[in-house]
């Protein structure tokens, strides 16, 4: 057993010499950082990003955090990290003793910020109407008690609300009729909308002729998910890289398809102050 | 186009040595390739693990013919069988294996293909992706775990243990679970199949070879039984779909359903190689990963943010060709060559195994100390907190090992324990 422990401490060493040699290049390597669900519309977004981030021909690695703190620790602790920050995901942790409000973030480190809202949708073939439904599917970190009391107690209704993943879950849920509603991601389901499998009465895009504000009364009927994308480098030759990434066409093209509205990488005081803003609303009317 | 046949002749290479060499298990493919992840896409993760796959079923059994030690799990039923058997006899196994093989490889091959394609048009699908059925998936998963273990209260203990650590950016569940998870915070699920699996198994690997002949030539002008081949085929395709270790029941059922000797030891080795493949069916339809390689490939998936039936049938590098398309066309191609290679230069094969197997737990010490630092380097975890977790999770491994209890629901609760959680929650947010 110590003849083991004394041969693999050996590898252990050689090897970590070899990669350390290995690894040895003065190019920066971004750090993507990406604290959303795998099955949010977050995660789409990070990938993206990413993606698109390796066109310019800069070098980045991806990090699935596993919650958001880890996902803090991990941006905090990397040279030249890229935090992928979805709102939603930062508001919900609060109740869950995480701090992972984005409070290292200011107009001259924030590379890009964008709003996608959700559709409310039911099967095509389901034959329910919302005022009637007695379950609503949404991702948990959207799903918070005050929305569901809103839709109980200010409409009349009697629904419970059904905690997935992410979007993609919260289709495939009503696909499959486990639920009668499903509260989900525009890009997401906009397609099955387009093929017929869902039938999309509501929205909560203020802009349209179905948002759910127009027939329901709810606090914040405009619920929606806010992209920010942050840096901690403070190389100016760095922050330009990450920035082009944005303009590839690439990107440009997953903007526009996702839905993603009010996309800019223009960032000033006002976004940040916009941002945070909206944080603390939202948490203090349906989380707190 | 390139990189596919640099991935596929590492797998094949890999896909080698797992046959030949005990030590090396099934799942080593998918581990080996989470080293590569940020270099490479869905399509070459595929080809390489589906050679690796392959490759381990044809190799499995030259080993266990030449040298009386299984290659691989599933030659253990018929062990007994070819100790016993002349040299004569032998290279007419080595021969109908490999044919046999090919043929349940082209067999298992037409049925995912048009199993996926059916499943692709089918409505009725979703029902698998209905919480009432996947319920019934993990409780009955759970259940034949605790209820086949020697040890049921250890086995609960550990499900439990696996489902509490398991679940990611969960904001569903309550405040104390985030609390306990920040103890095994930035733990990687390399770490755990080093600490629970390789490392134990290397250290426990004390396996010496017996006196065997030195010289071996497949016999090509064996006849093959097409109609036992056939029905060991299909005993495969359907045996694969069981989860869990589907290519040993596989093995062993096939080598029940005839009494001739000799036939018994190619039906197992023709179930095997169908059942790996027909085990791909419900990962690649419903994204339902069933056996230990395939679980540790859907992690994979996941840290690259990707779902296998979402993705699968994208357009792949290869113009008018699909990601499913080209992994069927590769396993074709890699079962010919596997074929070929297994036929031919069997004394190679024997020398190799010779010289590696008494100095393989040195080799496996080598290797291990590679699969750390790499793991080390790529997690976000202190030298002292990885090493804290690996210790633990070693510490488990040992100890299941000397108690002679099966790790695998521990990992596969591991792996798919933050679904089951989703589905347990949403279950009873439904229903109750």
């Amino acid at each position: 057993m110590f003849k083991f422990i004394g041969l693999l401490i050996l590898s252990l060493n050689v090897n970590a010499g070899f990669l350390d040699w290995f690894s040895g290049s003065d190019e920066t390597k971004f750090k993507i950082v990406n604290h959303s669900n795998i099955a949010s519309p977050g995660t789409v977004f990070a990938r993206a990003y990413t993606n698109a981030l390796s066109t310019t021909g800069a070098k980045s690695e991806f990090y699935q955090a596993r919650s958001c703190n880890d996902a803090k620790k991990v941006f905090n602790n990397s040279k030249d990290a890229v935090m992928i920050y979805n709102t939603n995901v930062g508001i919900s942790a609060i109740n869950k003793g995480l701090d992972c409000t984005p409070d290292d973030l200011s107009a001259s480190n924030g590379l890009f910020f964008g709003t996608t809202y959700y559709q409310i949708c039911t099967r095509s073939d389901s034959g329910i109407q919302l005022k009637d439904a007695k379950t609503l599917g949404a991702a948990s970190v959207v799903l918070s008690k005050g929305i569901i009391n809103d839709y109980n107690t200010m409409n009349d209704m009697n629904i419970k609300g059904i905690p997935y993943g992410g979007s993609k879950g919260v289709l495939k849920a009503v696909l499959a009729g486990d639920i009668e509603y499903g509260q989900i991601g525009w890009g997401i389901a906009e397609p099955k909308r387009l093929d017929g499998s869902l039938k999309c009465d509501y929205s909560t895009d203020p802009n349209t002729n179905n948002f759910v504000g127009n027939d329901f009364k709810l606090q914040i009927p405009n619920l929606k998910l806010n992209y920010l994308v942050y840096t901690n480098s403070t190389s100016d030759k760095d922050i330009n890289t990450l920035k082009s990434a944005i303009g590839t066409n690439d990107f440009t093209k997953y903007i526009k398809h996702k839905f993603i509205r009010n996309a800019s990488s223009d960032f000033t005081d006002d976004s940040v102050s916009n941002f945070h803003h909206w944080y603390n609303f939202n948490y203090n009317t349906y989380w707190k | 186009m390139e990189i596919i046949l640099l991935v596929g002749i590492f797998g094949i290479i890999i896909g080698i040595l797992v046959g030949l060499l005990p030590v090396l298990p099934i799942y080593f493919g998918p581990f080996v390739l989470y080293y590569f992840l940020p270099y490479i896409e869905l399509e070459h993760m595929l080809v390489f693990w589906t050679s690796v796959l392959i490759g381990s079923q044809y190799f499995g059994s030259i080993t266990t013919i030449t040298t009386g030690i299984p290659g691989e799990a599933s030659s253990i039923v018929y062990l007994n069988d070819t100790n016993k058997m002349t040299l004569v006899e032998k290279n007419k196994l080595l021969y109908q294996t490999a044919k046999g093989s090919l043929v349940a490889t082209f067999v298992g091959v037409g049925v995912l293909y048009g199993l996926v394609q059916y499943a692709r048009s089918a409505d009725d699908l979703l029902f698998f992706s209905s919480v009432n059925f996947q319920i019934v998936a993990y409780t009955v998963a759970m259940l034949s775990f605790i209820l086949m273990s020697k040890k049921m209260l250890v086995t609960v203990g550990l499900i439990l243990l696996a489902i509490v650590i398991s679940p990611n950016n969960n904001y569903a569940l309550p405040d104390t679970w985030f609390q306990i998870q920040l103890i095994f915070q930035g733990y990687t699920i390399y770490l755990v199949v080093l600490g629970v699996l390789i490392i134990p198994e290397v250290i426990s690997y004390n396996s010496k070879l017996k006196k065997h002949e030195s010289h071996f030539e497949a016999n090509h002008k064996a006849k093959l039984n097409v109609f036992q081949t056939i029905k060991a085929s299909v005993i495969g395709i359907i045996s694969g779909l069981i989860p869990g270790p589907n290519s040993i029941l596989a093995s062993a059922f096939a080598y029940k359903a005839t009494k001739e000797t000799k036939q018994k030891v190619v039906n197992a080795e023709v179930a095997n190689n169908s059942a790996v493949i027909s085990a791909l069916l419900p990962f690649i339809t419903i994204g339902i990963p069933i056996t230990t390689s395939s679980l540790i490939f859907s992690n994979l998936l996941d840290i690259k943010a990707i779902t296998l039936p979402e993705t699968i049938f994208l357009p792949s590098s290869i113009t008018g060709v699909n990601t499913f398309e080209l992994m069927v066309v590769s396993i074709i191609i890699v079962s010919v060559i596997m074929y070929y290679l297994a036929i031919n230069f069997i004394d190679v094969y024997v020398k190799l195994i010779d010289n590696l197997h008494n100095k393989m737990k040195f080799i496996m010490i080598g290797i291990v100390g590679l699969l750390i630092a790499f793991d080390l380097y790529a997690s976000e975890l202190t030298i002292m907190s990885y090493s804290l977790l690996l210790m633990f999770f070693t510490a488990i491994g040992v100890v299941l090992k000397n108690k002679n209890i099966d790790a695998i629901p521990f990992m596969f609760m591991l792996l798919l324990g933050d679904k089951a959680v989703w589905t347990y929650m949403q279950y009873y947010q439904i229903n109750f």
